[in-house]
């Protein structure tokens, strides 16, 4: 039960990357790969099919296997994790069916290849295409949202309403006050994207962050790590010797990837499942552990418990990479800071205990080290893990200090023996300690957390906890080794999806004497927080809690975390006080447009019912861009059709699982008068700008009140007319300049890449946090992450420079979360007596697919969830029955399956249901509150602030306190 | 059984199993037995149907109409559950079939090597179109033409009424029986129960010996 | 009826992640035509579990003592049939939220994968696996045996059992007949249609859609005598390849490598090495009795490649280089071009 994660990238993300890196290199800083001579790409050779002919029956299905063309192709914005190069087969005009392009080649001898990616979805993505759900003309609603009223219009009206729409919102409330949001759905590395981030940009509207929003924030990892980016390639799982499956279900959310790790078996691995359930994903596990829901950090305490009293753990890594040396004064409980020990001291340098010359001293690599911080060398030091230190303060006071280790074994003796452990996760403690002896023991162990595992409420914790375990082991920054989740191939020329790239002359010169001495990961990090804060990007759960009526429903009791002092909304006040959440548009500012691109917020945010009944009424200009319809879509004001992905070029976004970036080719014309993105949005530019003219309409307030002119915004677009969104072969021409600028991928051109499809990665490509895993790319090697640290002994880019497992935060140690701990989500004692968990599922990619009539024939047909027998034989309820989910908040009825495999007490419903399949469109998000954590408000501290796509609060679907009562039995209805 | 000879009788009219012109034409009824499952051509077959029974439709009640253009036959039998279209995996449509010898001695179930049999087969799926179809031994037979005879059958208060039609003589046949006014003509009738799951070698027939149809001659 | 050479499919339960890539991938190519909207050639389904069509091991069919059995025959809704939704009436109906995503006609009871990961045992010693299914083209075919109109073809090149459509008179014997119930009925054309073990794209040395298209990379394919090739020595070499209800003696030509469930709990909750979470009774039940010694044969190899130790068979199951899991029928379709 676990997640598929939906990576948004965005324009941001790219440029930060971007801009560093052309600053630098503008300079001649930093040397590019040594890959710019690219290699000369040969297509497959042809070979004539054998003309067989029976004569017989036997001829139709040798007819029947013919086809015109082979295209290659793959579904850019489906925002599936897993890029595939698929052959999409024409014949007669239309894609008739697709098979995958299975010409992956490894990188060494001794790993599996990746043939043949792609699953279920990618294979019949030509029905999707051409199905019930298929838009092709603009639509404009008619009668009320979300009445099912709709008549055609055309292009030109659409647009001319539509513009005229998000002129009068700017005019009224400021361009802020139109609301742009890819969700979840999307964004690739190209044409697909490029135009609705040109407009967005052009518009100066503001961009909705729903990295956090859809529960994909690993702040666990942002807070222990300063990044999140923390995965390679999958064929570096198949040299593990111990994967464990934490929170994730790779067997349905990994379909190309996961028979790495089932491979890996018959090479000698031992692969275990953390999960309540007996997930598919352990059905090829050699072990499992049935922990009880949301107590995952528990286990992973008693383990770091277990792994240091048997002393399984590697102290020269934990002394070099974590902070577990650093002192802490035991009065204040704080880090020793030099601000402690001399008058003009700052705050962020930090110490050890010098153990050769029985002093304090600097750590290397902290923030403050005097050196920015940049390398974990620790020279000649040897720093003391363990004892208690007498350092003398500034003002002359003796103090007694400690270490973070002293701390966190302290923390782990007295609540998180196995004993104790059994305790919260049920687990019996000779099974925690085998789970954590076997880990140490292994020599290389790696956990797969998947982006399920920032959907709790408390997930930050979890992901300490198994940090924790992977500094412990030595194994973070190893081939086959620590904590993975996700993380992006670089490109540099993706800086052409951008009309500008974002950082200002000033800010450039003062990156040089920074680029000079090298940029480290922090660098990134502060240039990346600099450019995050030119545009108006607002992260969507503060959003929703500001503008869309959730305030309500989260400042409710039941909702807060008990161990803080206060409401979430004196958290929420302080933090926009203080700057660190963004807010845009600004509070009394009031939304009146929004546009959403192929995502789906009626769907995907918690409660969606409050955005609907609240936030909805809000805007007076609602538009759905998409090539399917989709509830949101439903609620519009106008539809804008999308061409299909096989119906245009683009370059999906490169998530590191295989050493290619994908691109697909355009096979068949747009079905009807549906466009690509990248025309649909240079339109609407265009209109806006035509439409100001014609309306004579002066300067408008933009971002934070700056002044802005829509009279411009085409121009800015096309970049004053070099592209022409209306030329058929502009797509392309944006795609050259992508592959002309990026040395780190084999193709030199948008027609060569699109013509190979999977385009082999053959270099690194200029470092960015956003996308960074801090390795270098090593084309004959498989790829891990976090190869810089543990390798150049690169500084983190923390407080700390190390994994930092102390935060000593004050809203952290209000929370008593300063170290890892584990602590109960607000619903553990709710009086509904079920736990709704779910999880992307095997079948769709969020809402893309989920209404595909063959797939859903192979399910129940209809939104169906999980329950044990224990659970339904007290409530009568039998297999196929209709029963209703209900609590204080909302309500939505499903069929159950009834399913020995499901954990006692819980409810298992996977993702991505479109409300207009549950009666009355009341989907399952309606009982989910979602409440999450306001230490994710926290700011002004290290790595703990704020940035685009960085560090924002993540909510928490799982484990929604619900009950379940029977509504119809499926075979009464039928008689 | 006599085919009676009726001027004015064209295939389109004929055709129609409720046409009054049946009202007159004397009807015979032929009773009908289970063909033997020792003769069914596989093992699992006869295995399987050695405990059921087979050939449910006990008789068939038969009129035919003859002039220089046609021959027309229409058989009659009472079949309560109406089986018409496939609908399902397990549903056999009801069915009905005239076997004429294209040599001398050919054995009535489905003809021996070099003494074939042809057969007028009639399927509720397939209303309108019967088949021609020859066969050679047991699991031999094949189709024909589909074009050659024509059918109607209607069904109505529990009873099929199925008219199959042909011209009398067609064109240089040599697999197709030819007839002549006056002549006798030796014919067999199988009908097969869809509620019964009868297909193929599993029907009811009307025995091993041929019957004999006299092709009256003029209004006699 | 003995083919010179047979072709064959292993398909390892071990790596195979219910996924369906392969339902879509045989049903996309084969399957799309009027009348054959129901079929599914290639199904998988979550055991232990009645499966598709429903509770087909207990339909008949198979030999019994050298004779051919006739079972039970599937309806269309024991198969699954293929539900039609009434989407427009959703998107433009104007009734907005008073109509909502539904199956049309009357509701179904049963699909082709109804019981996916539901599982069987008590919690927390449940279990299931994946289980795919294509024709498996046996030696001795029930189908062959049962049909009375000699409209069933084994291949004599390749072993490959293919109805002839020209032949067949929809009689059905052939499904009642074969104990897998792999075999549907075209309400269209009248006649039995199954899985042809993909002949047009083999004749063009291109493996299988099923196979070549199986993301968790399952499926080998191959003649079962090629003894260079995976196939012989999956089942020949180590016998760790077996076939599915070998009782029903039709000698199946697609062979299984079972699968090695969890380790299972003790009443404590710890580990219980001695009992297997798949009960071994449920495994003979599927695959006989010799499914025992294959699964040693499995644990043992694998505790070599634990030690360090090398192990052609693990290799092999690997499948280092996915193209060598084809037996040579390892052409990529997109490079064929058809004058």
């Amino acid at each position: 039960m676990s997640n598929n994660k939906s990576p948004k990238l965005s324009r941001r993300k790219f440029i930060i990357g971007a801009a560093a890196g052309t600053t630098a290199v503008g300079l001649g800083l930093v040397s590019l790969s040594s890959c710019t001579n690219k290699p000369t790409w040969q297509e497959l050779p042809k070979i004539l099919g054998k003309t067989i002919q029976y004569d017989d029956f036997s001829d139709i299905y040798r007819e029947i296997w013919k086809w015109d063309k082979v295209v290659k192709g793959t579904h850019t914005r489906a925002n599936c994790i897993s890029a595939c190069s698929w052959d999409v087969y024409v014949k007669d005009g239309i894609a008739w069916r697709e098979e995958q392009n299975a010409i992956y080649e490894p990188p060494r001898p001794d790993v599996p290849d990746m043939n043949p990616r792609g699953c279920q979805k990618g294979a019949c993505y030509t029905s999707l295409q051409l199905s019930e759900a298929r838009v092709t003309h603009p639509l404009k609603r008619v009668g009320e949202r979300g009445g099912g009223g709709w008549k055609r219009i055309s292009w030109d009206e659409a647009l001319t309403e539509i513009a005229d729409g998000l002129i009068d919102a700017a005019v009224d409330q400021g361009t802020e006050s139109i609301i742009y949001d890819h969700g979840t759905t999307n964004a690739g590395y190209g044409p697909e994207t490029a135009g609705d981030f040109r407009f967005a940009s052009a518009m100066k509207t503001t961009t909705i962050d729903s990295w956090s929003g859809v529960g994909d924030m690993p702040m666990g990892a942002c807070q222990t790590w300063g990044m999140y980016n923390c995965e390679g390639t999958s064929d570096d799982w198949f040299r593990s010797d111990y994967i464990v499956i934490w929170v994730g279900n790779p067997v349905y959310t990994r379909i190309p990837e996961v028979h790495n790790m089932h491979e890996a078996r018959y090479k000698g691995a031992k692969l275990v499942v953390v999960a309540p359930d007996l997930s598919p994903s352990t059905v090829h596990a050699d072990m499992w552990l049935n922990i009880k829901p949301e107590t995952d950090a528990a286990l992973g305490l008693a383990c770091a418990q277990v792994m240091i009293e048997e002393n399984l753990i590697k102290k020269d890594y934990i002394l070099e990479q974590t902070d577990l040396p650093f002192l802490i004064r035991k009065d204040t409980q704080k880090f020793l800071r030099q601000s402690d020990l001399q008058a003009d001291g700052v705050d962020n340098a930090l110490y050890f205990w010098d153990e050769k010359t029985t002093k304090a001293v600097l750590a290397p690599g902290c923030e403050g080290d005097g050196d920015d911080g940049r390398s974990l060398d620790l020279g000649n030091y040897k720093p003391a893990l363990s004892g208690n230190f007498q350092v003398k303060l500034a003002d002359g006071k003796t103090v007694e200090c400690y270490t973070v280790y002293d701390k966190l074994v302290k923390q782990l003796n007295s609540e998180y023996r196995p004993d104790q452990a059994a305790a919260i996760t049920g687990l019996n403690p000779n099974l925690i300690r085998r789970f954590a002896r076997e880990m140490a023991a292994a020599p290389r162990a790696m956990i797969f957390a998947s982006w399920g595992a920032c959907k709790h409420y408390h997930s930050d914790l979890f992901q300490r906890a198994m940090i924790l375990l992977m500094s412990l082991t030595g194994n973070q920054g190893y081939p086959g080794g620590g904590v993975r989740v996700a993380a992006w191939w670089g490109l540099d020329g993706i800086d052409a999806m951008m009309a500008d790239i974002g950082l200002t002359a000033m800010d450039q010169i003062k990156l040089i004497p920074k680029a000079i001495r090298g940029l480290t990961p922090r660098d990134f990090e502060d240039i990346y927080t600099t450019v995050s804060e030119t545009e108006a990007n607002t992260p969507l759960m503060p959003f929703l809690y500001v503008h869309a009526g959730y305030k309500e429903m989260w400042d409710q009791e039941h909702l807060q975390d008990s161990a803080l002092p206060h409401n979430i909304a004196h958290y929420m006040r302080e933090s926009i006080d203080n700057g660190w959440v963004k807010i845009h548009p600004a509070e009394g500012v009031q939304p009146k447009a929004f546009i959403f691109t192929g995502c789906n917020p009626l769907r995907r945010w918690p409660s969606s019912q409050i955005a609907r009944d609240v936030f909805w009424p809000k805007l007076d200009l609602v538009v759905s861009v998409n090539f399917r319809m989709s509830t949101s879509s439903l609620y519009a004001d106008y539809f804008l059709p999308i061409a299909a992905y096989y119906e245009k070029v683009g370059i999906k976004y490169g998530q590191s699982y295989v050493h290619y970036l994908i691109c697909s080719d355009k096979a068949t014309e747009p079905l009807g008068e549906s466009k690509s993105d990248w025309e649909c949005f240079g339109l609407l530019s265009k209109y806006v700008q035509n439409r100001a003219k014609e309306r004579n309409i002066g300067p408008v307030e933009g971002f934070k009140g700056q002044t802005h002119d829509l009279t411009t915004v085409y121009d800015h677009h096309t970049e004053n007319g070099y592209y022409n969104p209306e030329e058929p072969d502009d797509p392309i021409k944006l795609m050259d300049k992508v592959f002309e600028n990026s040395p780190s991928v084999a193709a030199n051109s948008g027609r060569e890449a699109l013509d190979m499809g999977a385009v082999r990665i053959i270099g690194p490509a200029r470092p960015s946090l956003i996308y960074q895993n801090f390795s270098d790319y090593d084309p004959e090697d498989t790829h891990w992450p976090h190869r810089d640290f543990v390798e150049k002994k690169v500084a983190w880019p923390t407080l700390t420079g190390r994994q930092q497992f102390f935060i000593d935060h004050p809203w952290y140690i209000d929370a008593g979360e300063d170290m890892p701990v584990h602590k109960d989500p607000p619903h553990f004692n709710s009086k509904f007596p079920l736990r709704m968990n779910g999880g992307h599922n095997r079948w769709s990619i969020h809402a893309i697919w989920r209404d595909h009539k063959l797939l859903l024939r192979l399910q129940r047909g209809v939104p169906a969830l999980f329950m044990n027998p224990k659970d339904c034989d007290p409530r009568d309820i039998k297999d196929g029955d209709t029963v209703r989910v209900h609590n204080n908040n909302g309500e939505f009825e499903a069929m159950v399956k009834v399913a020995p495999a499901t954990a006692p007490g819980e409810v298992i419903i996977y993702h991505a249901w479109e409300p207009y399949q549950f009666k009355n469109w009341k989907g399952q998000q309606e009982p989910v509150e979602a409440p999450w954590k306001a230490l994710h408000l926290a700011g002004g501290y290290g790595q703990i602030h704020y940035r685009m796509y960085y560090g924002s609060p993540g909510h928490a679907p799982r484990g929604a306190p619900v009950d379940v009562e029977k509504v119809s039995s499926l075979l009464e209805e039928k008689a | 059984m006599r085919a009676q000879y009726n001027a004015a009788a064209t295939i389109d009219a004929i055709l129609n199993p409720h046409n009054s012109q049946w009202q007159a034409i004397k009807s015979s009824v032929v009773a009908l037995e289970s063909t033997p499952i020792a003769m069914q051509p596989t093992p699992a077959i006869r295995e399987s149907w050695s405990t059921k029974t087979a050939g449910n439709i006990g008789n068939v009640s038969v009129q035919a109409v003859v002039n220089q253009d046609l021959l027309a036959i229409r058989l009659q039998w009472n079949a309560p559950n109406q089986m018409v279209d496939h609908g399902d995996n397990t549903v056999f449509p009801d069915s009905a079939a005239i076997a004429f010898p294209l040599a001398e001695n050919a054995p009535v179930v489905m003809g021996a090597p070099d003494m074939p049999v042809s057969m007028w087969f009639w399927r509720a799926n397939e209303n309108g179109e019967a088949r021609q179809i020859e066969a050679a031994g047991i699991g031999t037979s094949e189709t024909r033409n589909r074009n050659l005879v024509k059918s109607h059958g209607a069904w109505k208060d529990g009873k099929w009424s199925v008219v199959m039609a042909r011209a009398l003589q067609v064109p240089n046949e040599s697999q197709s029986p030819q007839f002549k006014l006056g002549s006798t003509a030796q014919i067999a009738l199988a009908v097969w129960d869809g509620g019964n799951t009868e297909r193929g070698g599993i029907k009811a027939y009307s025995g091993m010996q041929w019957l004999e149809l006299i092709l009256t001659e003029g209004n006699s | 009826m003995t083919s010179k050479r047979q072709m064959s499919m292993v398909m390892d339960l071990n790596k195979c992640i219910g996924c369906h890539t392969c339902t879509v991938a045989c049903k996309t190519l084969w399957t799309r035509e009027e009348g054959k909207e129901y079929m599914l050639w290639n199904t998988v389904n979550t055991m232990p579990g009645m499966g598709t069509p429903k509770n087909w091991e207990n339909m008949g069919g198979g030999f019994k003592d050298g004779k051919a059995q006739l079972g039970k025959l599937p309806s269309r809704q024991e198969f699954g049939d293929a539900w039609e939704y009434n989407h427009k009436d959703v998107f433009y109906g104007g009734k907005g939220d008073k109509t909502h995503l539904q199956i049309e006609g009357e509701t179904p009871t049963w699909g082709p994968n109804w019981d996916e990961d539901e599982g069987a045992g008590v919690f927390p010693n449940s279990y299931f696996f994946y289980l795919p299914r294509i024709c498996n083209h046996c030696t001795n075919p029930a189908c062959v045996a049962a049909c009375p109109r000699k409209a069933i073809e084994k291949r004599e090149e390749d072993g490959i059992v293919v109805i002839n459509e020209d032949r067949c008179r929809g009689y059905r014997f052939c499904m009642e007949a074969c104990p897998y119930k792999k075999i549907y009925f075209n309400m269209e054309k009248g006649v039995s249609q199954k899985c042809i073990f993909c002949f047009p794209r083999l004749e063009q040395g291109v493996s299988n859609a099923c196979a070549r298209q199986c993301p968790g990379r399952v499926r080998f394919v191959g003649y079962r005598d090629d003894q260079n090739a995976p196939i012989w020595k999956l089942v020949e070499k180590y016998k760790v390849a077996i076939p599915l209800h070998p009782e029903r003696g039709t000698q199946p030509n697609v062979f299984y490598i079972p699968p090695i469930g969890p380790a299972s709990f003790d009443a404590d909750g710890d580990i219980d090495e001695q009992t297997p979470r798949i009960p071994d009774e449920y495994l003979i039940s599927l695959f006989g009795p010799k499914v025992l010694d294959a699964l040693d044969v499995l644990k043992a190899e694998r505790e070599k490649t634990k030690r360090g130790e090398k192990s052609e068979l693990m290799d092999l199951l690997i499948a280092y280089r996915w193209n060598e899991m084809f037996g040579g029928f390892d052409k990529n379709p997109a490079t064929i071009e058809w004058a």
